[in-house]
């Protein structure tokens, strides 16, 4: 059969790569892990919504599919203000959080306080710092979430999350399902200026895939609520990435949110995919008719 | 980039070169082996989808499931065994035969059929009639995808769910690459997993392991039937075939394992 060019693979690894990229160049400054310690407060109201449903869903999830249980050992990588750390530690033998951003680990200890857990510790490094090959096979899980956007290399990190795995990794990524409140807002901010791409999913599904592995997928609802204060940290912060934020710029945000929420708690719906598999079970291809 | 690529367009591409190559004559041959694989295996990879909605804890006792291209029942039969009532979709005569055999042979009476194809199917007399709609290794019969799954998710009061093969037998592999054959490059799962996912439909994914189990005699003629889409069958490919399929059968038959994608999801 003759090789057409519409029906060739994809050069997924390219496409992340390009998409990297493109939201590097829109880029007045590059994050810095300060920037995750101002981010601790809101990002942790927003995972404790609703008593961790994000985290409990996505613990639901994994058990079903005998992913997790009460005997795993789990690495959270990036683990922020505890996403997985408080609801997982509930219900499995340990967790450890790989956290860089010393506002997130306090968050996390308070929240874990909060909660009765003690079976965690934190590793305080990014993830690319950890050095892999000492903690291989350690787990039985690997998951992370909102994170994997930020390497460039994705598939040498995704390779250096499954080294330290004897049973399965996991990527929680975000479905875009038509935010027009974040459209409007960077369009008063921005102008023309294209917004930013966080595609995680199903881009990561489709690189899994082209790299043999064999990935099953959950999608899960889930509500974020937050105080007007801490919506506005969180967008001074993303803002201030792609442009000064000058007080005419707060106030923008300001209004938006008043507009949006008035003076109540800003509440969102998400959607994300849990994407899992064994990285020991790889596929061949398979082509044309099954 | 993801969003760039048009997924539809991909998908017409590629089942128009599968039909210049897989005619109706090529299918007509192909439903009898494949009847016997399918019943053969006790219909293993509609009872592992089966299994999959059950460990979901969304099976119930009272639901109505319509099979899309039942063919002779790999997912009509197990589902029948379970839920209150399985309707098949299947033109072909001699499928509907095989199915409705298979169901009298089980003492299955909840199975009925409707003589069409799915584009025929009058989709405003059943909207919303459904409690699952499925449709297993069937897809390339839609040029139009799209359409024919939003179709489907109209008669669905429930979930929806479309099963294609992930991973081909290494057995089948391994023979298609002695007898020279490449299939190309289209890779049907993969392009309904993003056609999906584009159109704002985000499906739940499974791979479910299966295993066919047929005789000799289906594996031997499922093989020559796929070298004579591509050329000629001659005495050599013949020899190769069945000292192949000889060889990997035990007690006249031939068994191989392989993976199935399976995407569901609740209809809004």
């Amino acid at each position: 059969m003759t090789s057409n060019s519409l029906t060739a693979p994809v050069d997924w690894v390219k496409s992340w790569e390009e998409s990297y990229d493109t939201r590097s160049r829109i880029m007045h400054r590059d994050y810095e892990i300060d920037d995750w310690s101002e981010r601790a407060e809101d990002y942790s109201e927003s995972r404790r919504t609703n008593n961790y449903e994000f985290g409990e869903s996505v613990y639901s999830a994994l058990a079903l599919h005998r992913v997790v249980s009460p005997r795993s050992r789990v690495l959270e990588v990036g683990a922020g203000p505890g996403t997985f750390v408080i609801p997982f530690a509930r219900k499995v033998d340990h967790i450890t959080a790989v956290e860089p951003a010393e506002g997130m680990a306090r968050m996390i200890n308070l929240n874990a306080a909060e909660a009765g857990v003690k079976n965690y510790d934190i590793i305080p490094k990014i993830w690319q710092d950890v050095n892999s090959a000492d903690l291989r096979d350690r787990y039985d899980l690997t998951i992370t979430s909102t994170v994997i956007w930020m390497f460039r290399d994705i598939m040498a990190q995704i390779g250096r999350m499954e080294e330290v795995t004897r049973g399965h990794c996991c990527v929680v990524g975000s479905v875009g399902i038509g935010q027009t409140f974040e459209a409007e807002l960077w369009r008063k901010i921005m102008g023309n200026i294209p917004s930013p791409q966080y595609p995680e999913y199903p881009l990561i599904y489709n690189l899994l895939y082209m790299h043999g592995r064999v990935p099953q997928v959950r999608i899960i609802d889930y509500t974020s609520t937050r105080t007007p204060e801490n919506m506005l940290r969180m967008y001074r912060v993303f803002y201030s990435i792609y442009t000064e934020v000058t007080p005419e710029v707060e106030e923008t945000i300001r209004e938006a949110l008043y507009r949006d929420s008035g003076e109540g708690l800003c509440v969102r719906k998400y959607r994300s995919a849990v994407v899992w598999w064994d990285p020991a079970i790889r596929r061949n291809e398979l082509n044309g008719i099954a | 980039m993801i969003a760039q690529i048009d997924w539809e367009t991909v998908w017409v591409a590629g089942i128009d070169e599968m039909n210049r190559l897989s005619t109706t004559s090529y299918w007509n041959r192909r439903a009898e082996d494949y009847s016997d694989m399918v019943l053969t295996s006790d219909c293993n990879h509609g009872r592992k989808i089966l299994d999959l909605f059950e460990m979901e804890g969304i099976l119930q006792k009272e639901w109505h499931i319509l099979d899309i291209a039942s063919g002779p029942g790999a997912i009509t039969i197990p589902f029948a065994e379970r839920v209150c009532r399985v309707t098949a979709v299947e033109p072909a005569e001699r499928m509907a035969a095989a199915l409705m055999s298979s169901a009298q042979n089980r003492g299955l009476s909840n199975i009925e059929v409707i003589p069409q194809t799915w584009q025929e199917v009058d989709d405003a007399a059943y909207v919303k009639n459904y409690d699952l709609v499925v449709c297993c290794h069937a897809l390339w019969q839609f040029a139009d995808i799209l359409p024919q799954i939003r179709r489907m998710e109209a008669v669905s009061k429930g979930y929806c769910c479309l099963a294609h093969g992930f991973e081909a037998p290494s057995e089948t592999l391994k023979i298609t690459e002695t007898l020279g054959i490449d299939e190309g490059e289209f890779d049907q799962f993969l392009t309904v997993f993003n056609l999906l996912n584009d159109s704002g439909v985000y499906p739940n994914v499974d791979v479910i392991d299966y295993t066919f189990t047929r005789s000799v005699a289906s594996a031997v003629a499922s093989v020559e039937n796929l070298v004579g889409k591509y050329r000629l069958l001659d005495a050599s490919d013949s020899a190769i075939i069945q000292e192949y399929v000889q060889h990997h059968a035990v007690e006249g038959f031939y068994q191989v394992s392989g993976r199935m994608g399976v995407l569901w999801w609740k209809v809004a």
